[in-house]
């Protein structure tokens, strides 16, 4: 087991993040803002880039046991039936990277502030804030990938608490004792809520050669948002 | 401007999103041309027309929050310049207590709730977000509210939910319960033994009306705004 580096992705694209902020709000494309909506989602976009302070804390734990519905990495217990099939149809899968990767707190306070004047603004960051954490978690995933790959591995698609088969609160329980998460400054609550608000935890496992990237092919919630199939997105949502 | 024209205008510049206008509607406003209720009415009927256009999907919910906006600039200038409190005949049967309940601290679809069961003339009290059970009690014992309206964007903090509303029941049985959320729909909302489901701000305000057996009416807004 070792602990890797934190993680600190550039900043994304500001033109491919207002996309991404269209695109969550519901728009078909930008084409159709009204000019109002438009400024503000720039200001968004600009005020997420400029506050965030994005930090991320890692670790690798090599796998000692799968099956039964559990993934078990030394330190950590995955408890995902789902997910557990995923990696039992790995060959030799190796180990698992844990993560928490977050904006900060002065975004939510940003948030919070802007609530008293505007709930548009407000809620225009908060729809920032959201998309910025998952380019990062993003160019996190792929950083793994880098990192797995330079030892002969492929990685699954990231996989968080509280999606699939894998419960929230039990999940966070497990990455939280795992993972120095007080480095970055990021607390969990007794519901598995973690501030501040736009962080995301996950793992992802790491074998030589994987057959699937995600676990959708035994799940039936065939509207789920975050449904992929054979390992790539059937929506633009990532797991 | 004044009288009719005036009020006419204040309900355009929240429909219009028009902050600028209603400024300058509202500069040297002291309530003695048009009063100050007859102005928050104006106000409230602009934001009902608003939730029709976002219940039709005319507009989109940014545009819904600029008139939010505006509907309570107009608010705070109206408190601020003109009027303290006004007494209702019926305000104790109309106060929501509103909160999220213990266990998170995503606030913002119950504040934009708060700010629309305001505009719909409800008197909104605000205990604020991860809100222990026995806050809620209390505020409900102090205000004796007609409605507890709870928020959560979680499944876990579900089990609290449930909890306060049960407690409310045994404690308070006259108070209907508004139940709102990511994780909740009506048949989830029915089972916590909620009165009542809230599906987006724009459905919140029939919902309440129909809790309390009224009829919902546009214009009797308490003068008193939240500031978020």
């Amino acid at each position: 087991m070792m602990r890797l580096n934190s993680f600190r992705p550039a900043a994304p694209d500001r033109l491919r993040l207002f996309e991404k902020v269209v695109a969550r709000l519901g728009y078909p494309s930008p084409s159709v803002l009204s000019e109002e909506v438009r400024l503000g989602i720039e200001r968004a976009v600009d005020r997420a880039l400029e506050q965030a302070r994005v930090e991320s804390v890692l670790r690798r734990a090599t796998l000692v046991k799968v099956g039964g519905g559990m993934i078990e990495g030394q330190g950590i217990r995955i408890h995902s039936q789902r997910w557990a099939r995923v990696a039992e149809r790995a060959e030799k899968p190796a180990f698992i990277f844990a993560f928490v990767v977050t904006l900060g707190q002065r975004l939510d306070e940003t948030v919070a502030a802007l609530q008293r004047d505007s709930f548009f603004d407000a809620y225009l960051l908060d729809a920032a804030g959201s998309e910025l954490a998952e380019e990062s978690a993003g160019a996190l995933e792929e950083f793994l990938a880098s990192q797995a790959a330079a030892e002969g591995m492929e990685i699954t698609a990231r996989f968080s608490p509280g999606y699939c088969d894998w419960d929230l609160k039990e999940g966070q329980d497990a990455l939280f004792r795992f993972l120095d998460t007080g480095s970055v400054g990021v607390r969990c609550n007794e519901a598995g809520m973690m501030t501040p608000l736009k962080t995301i935890s996950g793992v992802v496992i790491a074998a030589p050669r994987l057959a699937v990237r995600v676990a959708c092919s035994w799940c039936n919630q065939r509207e789920c948002l975050h449904r992929r199939s054979n390992g790539l997105a059937e929506t633009d949502k990532r797991v | 401007m004044k009288g009719k024209d005036l009020l006419l205008a204040l309900e355009e510049a929240v429909f219009n999103r028009d902050s600028a206008s209603l400024e300058s509607l509202l500069a040297g406003f002291d309530g003695s041309d048009v009063g100050p209720s007859e102005a928050i009415r104006a106000l409230a009927k602009g934001m009902d027309r608003v939730r029709g256009r976002l219940r039709d999907r005319e507009i989109s919910i940014p545009e819904f929050l600029l008139s939010i906006d505006v509907f309570r600039q107009g608010l705070r200038r109206i408190a601020r310049d003109a009027c303290e409190e006004e007494p209702g005949e019926d305000r104790e049967t109309r106060t929501v207590v509103i909160g999220v309940v213990e266990g998170d601290t995503h606030d913002m679809g119950k504040n934009i709730v708060a700010a629309v069961l305001e505009a719909s003339g409800y008197r909104v009290v605000d205990v604020g977000r991860d809100v222990p059970r026995d806050v809620f009690l209390s505020a409900l014992k102090e205000t004796k509210a007609s409605i507890l309206a709870l928020s959560t964007m979680m499944s876990t903090p579900l089990e609290n939910m449930r909890e306060v509303i049960q407690w409310t029941r045994r404690l308070y049985p006259d108070v209907k319960i508004l139940v709102g959320g990511a994780p909740l729909d009506e048949r989830i909302a029915a089972a916590l033994g909620a009165d009542g489901y809230a599906e987006s701000a724009v459905t919140a305000p029939e919902e309440a009306s129909r809790l309390v057996g009224k009829t919902r009416r546009a214009a009797k807004a308490a003068p008193v705004p939240k500031a978020g």
